[in-house]
């Protein structure tokens, strides 16, 4: 089976933390996104292949399995010079601690033929992470050409790439040429290995040349189509279809940690984040915790058995802290400055004990949630001695090194928080989201102390959540302009501009009244709804850029959350507004929902734009669907309670609507909209009782 | 009006397959390879690694720090009967 790769996008293989990204036509270009890294450092910038100096026009590019893909170039023929007829060139190519690419040269004519065969090289040693947001430059290289070899150092970094070729090329500084003699129907081969070192040591390819490449299968499950699982019925196509590709993807997702390779964990996205990031793990966790509890306990408990236990500045380790993002495996990246762990985020931690609590609401075992309360305890010390390093209340975040991450929120480019006239806003900085997801922590593990009749701890943290909630509006909420700051910065001035975080706000229920209906209409304003989703920042701020991750762009899982936000607050109309437009959005792109597309207005593209170095799968965009359709269904268990709240208000595209299947507590609940009611059944004889949300608060 | 379903079998499409690809023998045991975590059969002896809900055979010779490598070289290089 293979999958056809659109020439727009481009060829993009992985295997562990090996990516290859290049042209569909397999050329890695130089100043794109494009290259072969390996374990986070590009490890080939450019890659070139031309046949008697001409880039042969690409017949088809096939993604045959994650690792491979195979490409049909076409080389017409040149009349009036030595070669008269065309040639096919296929290139076969395999990723896996380095690369493989196998060359064919196919004469198709009666005529035997030469032609000068040429791949140019070159390497840059420049981070991933920097050549996903357009400021890779990379270092000085050295190439140094061998008989049938070509070594690129950037010795001062400890850096070493060989790229070995047979078929007896000719080796220069830039790459390598072969003089292809090719048989009258007949063909010409030549293989060439990328073959990146790390410490002194060259990896092992995964697919050496002049191996035959072993065949893969798509994944057998073992239980394909059980009968209980959940299962949704919807008049709605798009909704039925991304959600059944969300599912797909998110199974792509799963990563393993070899220790411990029952519990349940996704990757953030790939190619780009196939590693464990916090934040994404939380959050799909928890957005999924109506169709799997597995995901969300294996993601706890893996976060919890890293947890921070001492001060080290050059992770942003420190004791209680959840990780920002580790890579199972290797702890030698090869970027620079980096580690296998990185803590350097200020929200996974409150997420954390947020999570655990919605974990222990859906009906976990009492034994696995006491297991992990120590952690969560752990984790609110974090935010009251390490979180709020100054005392003022409020969470906030400064990086320890130079090397550490500048923003450590969720938009975390380097240009990620600014003021609404463009100016960036100075460390330590207070985000709106992190104050609200603090809240919700406290609150979290309020309740988490009220099942086990611990009233002090539930006291005390529902006492620390009025605090904050009634400080968060003191210095948030901005009356000349009528909205909540994005921000304080270091001077503990607002960060004035309109963004998509205070929808985060209303999610996690720290926003009084009074000030919701401001922050549910700014939602849905054309300075921040493109027709297609929520902007991270509105067009009017001085930052705007429609194509700027953290400053105009739209990312599924942010519109989600203020679906959510506003769901709770009882704004069903704008609720419902976004989330068609997050149906219609899915179904113009496939229904596969991106990390992020561009922020452009829906009637100026009529369609979504996608951005082009986005994550495609996403976990949380994949996870984002579930969120909405939870809170469209205002489905909220309280199984220490015994209780389920539901009061659905699906737009009425998608009714009738049947959710069946979903687990709460020991229950197996279906949840079916009608044009004439609602209901929920399987809760019979079990301890829990349905209370009615009929109507919304507002 | 037209129906549209989807199956939301987020626990089966997150879990591990169990059998051998090859020979179906179950369970598979997972092992670890620097970076790569794989699921061996202990039956045949064949290694699986899984990505992105592809499972591909994992060719012992570039196992490097997997303590089962030399037991899988054996099964490998072992002459065909």
């Amino acid at each position: 089976m293979t999958t056809p790769a659109p020439g727009a996008e481009g060829l993009t293989l992985v295997q562990g933390s090996t990516l290859c990204r290049s042209a569909a036509s397999g050329d890695i270009v130089p100043w794109h996104p494009q290259g072969l890294f390996v374990r986070d450092v590009r490890a080939l910038a450019r890659w070139e292949l031309t046949v008697d100096g001409v880039p042969g026009e690409l017949l088809r590019a096939d993604v045959d399995e994650p690792f491979a893909a195979s490409v049909l170039l076409h080389v017409p023929g040149d009349p009036e010079g030595a070669r008269h007829g065309s040639l096919l060139v296929t290139r076969r190519r395999f990723v896996g601690e380095g690369m493989r690419e196998d060359l064919v040269v196919r004469n198709s004519t009666a005529r035997p033929t030469t032609c000068r065969v040429a791949l140019t090289v070159a390497a840059d040693f420049a981070d991933l992470f920097a050549v996903r947001e357009g400021r890779g430059r990379g270092v000085a290289v050295t190439a140094t050409p061998g008989s049938d070899a070509l070594v690129l150092t950037a010795p001062e970094h400890d850096h070493v790439v060989t790229v070995g070729a047979n078929g007896e090329p000719v080796v220069h500084a830039d790459g390598f040429c072969w003089e292809a003699h090719v048989p009258a129907h007949g063909e010409w081969h030549a293989g060439v290995s990328v073959e990146p070192a790390v410490a002194g040591r060259r990896l092992t390819l995964h697919h050496p040349r002049g191996q035959d490449a072993t065949p893969s299968h798509p994944v057998r499950r073992a239980r394909d189509g059980r009968a209980d699982a959940p299962r949704l019925e919807t008049a709605d196509p798009d909704l039925a279809a991304v959600l059944r590709r969300s599912v797909e993807d998110l199974g792509a997702l799963r990563i393993v940690d070899p220790e411990h390779p029952e519990r349940a964990l996704v990757a953030a996205g790939a190619p780009w984040s196939l590693a464990l990031f916090g934040r994404d793990a939380l959050l799909t966790a928890l957005m999924l915790l109506p169709l799997d509890r597995g995901l969300a306990l294996g993601t706890l408990k893996t976060l919890a058995s890293f947890q921070g236990a001492v001060v080290d500045p050059d992770t942003d380790e420190q004791p209680g802290r959840i990780m920002h993002a580790m890579r199972f495996g290797p702890p030698d990246s090869l970027a620079p400055g980096t580690r296998d762990r990185s803590y350097g985020t200020a929200d996974a931690t409150a997420l954390f004990v947020v999570v655990l609590d919605e974990l222990a609401r859906w009906g976990a075992p009492l034994e696995e949630v006491a297991d992990l309360l120590p952690h969560a305890d752990r984790a609110l010390g974090w935010i009251e001695q390490y979180g709020d390093a100054d005392g003022d209340g409020f969470v906030e975040y400064r990086r320890a090194t130079p090397r550490g991450r500048l923003h450590q929120g969720w938009k975390d480019s380097l240009d990620g928080i600014r003021h609404a006239d463009g100016r960036p806003a100075e460390p330590p900085i207070a985000l709106v989201e992190v104050q609200a997801y603090t809240y919700a922590a406290y609150l979290a593990r309020a309740h988490l102390a009220d099942a086990v009749d611990d009233a002090v701890t539930a006291e005390r943290c529902r006492r620390r959540a009025a605090e904050l909630r009634r400080r968060f509006h003191a210095h948030f909420w901005l009356p000349e302009r009528g909205w909540f700051a994005v921000a304080l910065d270091g001077h503990k001035r607002p960060v004035d501009a309109l963004a998509s975080n205070p929808g985060h706000a209303l999610w996690a229920g720290i926003v009084d009244e009074e000030y919701a209906s401001a922050v549910a209409a700014g939602l849905v304003s054309p300075a921040l709804f493109s027709g297609w989703g929520v902007r991270t920042l509105a067009t009017s701020m001085g930052a705007h850029d429609p194509m700027s991750p953290h400053n105009g762009s739209v990312w599924p899982h942010d519109t989600a959350l203020c679906i959510a936000g506003l769901v709770r607050y009882g704004f069903t109309d704008e609720a419902q507004q976004l989330a068609m437009a997050l149906l219609r959005t899915s179904g113009a792109l496939g229904h596969r929902l991106p990390e992020m597309f561009g922020g452009f207005d829906r009637a100026e593209t009529g369609r979504p734009v996608p951005y082009p170095t986005a994550c495609a799968p996403h976990a949380a965009a994949a996870a984002a669907p579930v969120l909405v359709l939870r809170s469209l269904l205002r489905l909220d268990p309280d199984v220490p309670r015994g209780t389920v709240t539901c009061g659905p208000v699906p737009p009425a595209e998608l009714v009738p609507l049947r959710v069946s299947g979903l687990r709460i507590g020991s229950a197996t609940v279906d949840v079916a909209i009608n044009g004439s009611g609602w209901s929920v059944t399987g809760l019979q004889g079990t301890p829990l009782r349905i209370e009615a949300l009929d109507v919304p608060r507002r | 009006m037209t129906t549209y379903t989807a199956a939301l079998d987020l626990e089966d499409a997150l879990a591990l397959p169990t059998a051998c690809p090859s020979c179906g023998h179950e369970p598979l045991r997972p092992v670890a390879d620097g970076d790569r975590s794989n699921l061996l059969c202990w039956s045949c002896g064949r290694c699986w690694h899984v990505e992105m809900n592809w499972t591909s055979r994992v060719d012992p010779h570039a196992c490097g720090t997997c303590t089962q490598q030399e037991a899988c070289l054996r099964l490998v290089d072992r002459p065909r009967e």
